[in-house]
């Protein structure tokens, strides 16, 4: 068994938050691994992300995080990667992690992900070249996320993003805006491999627990809709040991 | 409008007693308000009455500044009037030999006793009485705006003063701006049932709305009443109190409906799409979860934030974009503790 704990949209400012700070140093007896699904900081600036960072120093846990929207809105993204890493955090773009916890290997597949939309209403690449650049983004962000999973030979795999793959986890947002909210074409990825559980964050209306087609369990972990520093998840028996078991 | 906790007498011919009782507790009630010497207006059932549909009431209904309730309340106390402040927002009640009297200060749909309304006041006869009442174009605004599944007799008073009544278009639409919507259905329903109501001031409450490049409404305007029309919209109980105008101008000047702006429905909306807009891109805020609606002249923000001076940041952008607007800020700060459940997925 493993003890995942996540969380998204935490939304730094320039200020560190004692009672986050606390809570984060609880983990250390509470769960294996820590996910931050994105939206980090509030504004994309490096002093906001160092404020999360320096709440997470006495976290002795493994903390993998991706990037979201806000973070990138002062195109200080790759900054901001370079930052966490200095810190011992393992910040995903594209890329993937493998950790050994508790005797087994877990590994991690994170990226932002994109908007797109779902099924029977997303963007093309057809038409204008800003709408081309759009609908391409999801294809590129699914076609990184899928390479990634597959490399993973582990016990438990997962993916961290901070774009919701699926309409269900949504719910309680405007359905006019779901096309800037998330891609099914990331749900295909995770499907097309298979995995543990998906966790991302994002959409702050939306509700926590949802599955892909493919039966993959998702959670929205976004502050708030889970109203809670994180939430902790266990995992029993892996996909991955099941199916050896059969 | 109200619920009233006494049972619910209607006063008709078919009980002398209670007819007289309602005279005698109306006259009080003008007597007690007259020499208070505030501003006041009968609306409710009295007014329905006087400038629409004939109809029985049960209950005297007055229309008061709200920085004069409190006066008008004390005035009835000291004429034996039983009185509760039933709520500071918007009502207040007095009681005598059975009859309620209702000072409202605050109409459903944010309208108030303003001056534009007291300068429309009309006198009309009610039960052999010379009675100060609304002006039946702010009769019908606030009936429209009032009516309900629960009180759908509202809308039919606001039909009954369109049939009977003699009203100034141009100040209807002036005023029909804070519910443009339920105005125009009102009209256009009125208009289904064979009552005349001109065409352009249709027309120019659905620009009001929706906006579009327009013709000269002049040009769509007829000339002249139909005579039989304005004839048979004289009612022996409604008249006009002083320097009766004529009611139908030849042509409705755009410029009162769009004094400051072309299409101020419109516009208003665009504000409040750039005001959310704002909000995402100033450097103070970088807030994507503030949903922004607006009743009447007030802007509400709802949503949660992280922090508390991000929700005040965010209602200080909304006040220098809406100077003339009231702000009302319900967006929560987020509360997270530590969890103590966890999840098994299995």
């Amino acid at each position: 068994m493993i003890r995942v704990a996540a969380v998204g949209d935490v939304h730094y400012d320039r200020h560190s938050r004692p009672e986050m700070r606390a809570h984060f140093e609880a983990l250390n007896e509470r769960a294996d691994l820590f996910l931050i699904a994105g939206d980090l900081t509030q504004s994309g600036s490096l002093e906001e992300a160092h404020a999360l960072a320096a709440d997470l120093v006495n976290v002795s846990i493994p903390v993998v995080l991706v990037l979201g929207n806000h973070d990138y809105h002062q195109e200080k993204q790759s900054e901001i990667v370079s930052m966490f890493k200095g810190y011992g955090i393992f910040a995903l773009e594209g890329s993937s992690v493998i950790l050994k916890v508790r005797g087994k290997t877990v590994g991690v597949a994170g990226l932002k992900g994109f908007g797109g939309g779902f099924f029977g209403a997303c963007a093309t690449e057809f038409g204008e070249k800003e709408m081309k650049l759009f609908a391409q983004q999801p294809r590129i962000q699914a076609e990184d996320l899928r390479r990634e999973l597959m490399s993973l030979k582990t016990d438990y795999r997962f993916a961290l993003l901070h774009f919701s793959p699926i309409e269900e986890t949504l719910s309680g947002e405007r359905r006019e805006i779901y096309p800037f909210l998330g891609s099914y074409l990331i749900a295909e990825a995770i499907d097309s491999v298979g995995i543990d559980a998906v966790f991302h964050g994002h959409a702050h209306h939306g509700v926590e627990r949802g599955v892909t087609p493919g039966g993959v369990p998702v959670r929205n972990v976004a502050l708030p809709v889970i109203r809670h520093s994180y939430n902790i998840y266990h995992f029993d028996t892996s996909r991955v040991e099941e199916l050896r078991l059969l | 409008m109200r619920s009233s906790r006494l049972p619910k007498e209607k006063v008709t011919t078919e009980n002398p007693e209670q007819a007289d009782r309602f005279d005698r507790v109306l006259s009080d009630t003008v007597q007690a308000i007259e020499e208070s010497g505030i501003r006041y207006v009968f609306i409710g059932g009295i007014a329905s009455s006087g400038l629409g549909r004939p109809r029985s009431t049960h209950d005297i209904d007055l229309f008061v500044r709200p920085e004069d309730a409190e006066i008008a309340i004390r005035a009835l106390a000291k004429h034996g009037f039983k009185t509760e402040r039933t709520d500071p927002t918007w009502l207040y009640k007095g009681f005598k030999e059975n009859i309620l009297v209702d000072i409202i200060f605050r109409s459903k749909g944010e309208i108030y006793f303003d001056q534009e309304m007291y300068q429309k006041m009309t006198v009309a006869e009610f039960h052999g009485k010379r009675l100060r009442l609304v002006g039946p174009e702010d009769l019908l605004i606030i009936k429209a705006v009032a009516h309900s599944e629960l009180t759908p007799g509202h809308w039919h008073d606001a039909i009954g003063i369109l049939t009977h009544a003699h009203l100034d278009w141009e100040y209807l639409l002036k005023r029909a701006r804070r519910a443009p919507r339920r105005i125009l259905s009102l009209l256009l329903y009125a208009q289904s049932n064979d009552i005349w109501v001109p065409n352009a001031v249709i027309d120019e409450l659905y620009l009001v709305i929706f906006g579009r490049a327009l013709e000269k409404l002049s040009d769509k305007l007829p000339d002249k009443l139909p005579e039989k029309l304005y004839e048979a919209k004289k009612t022996p109980l409604a008249h006009r109190a002083v320097d009766e105008k004529i009611m139908m101008p030849r042509s409705l000047p755009l410029s009162v409906v769009r004094k400051n702006e072309a299409y101020p429905g419109a516009t208003l909306q665009y504000d409040l799409a750039h005001l959310r807009e704002r909000i995402a891109e100033d450097a103070k805020t970088h807030e994507l979860d503030v949903q922004i609606e607006r009743e009447g002249c007030k802007i509400l923000l709802k949503g949660a934030v992280t922090v508390a001076d991000r929700r005040k940041a965010v209602e200080e952008i909304a006040r220098e974009t809406f100077p003339g607007f009231a702000i009302e800020n319900q967006i929560q700060i987020v509360e997270c503790s530590e969890p103590t459940a966890t999840e098994e997925i299995k």
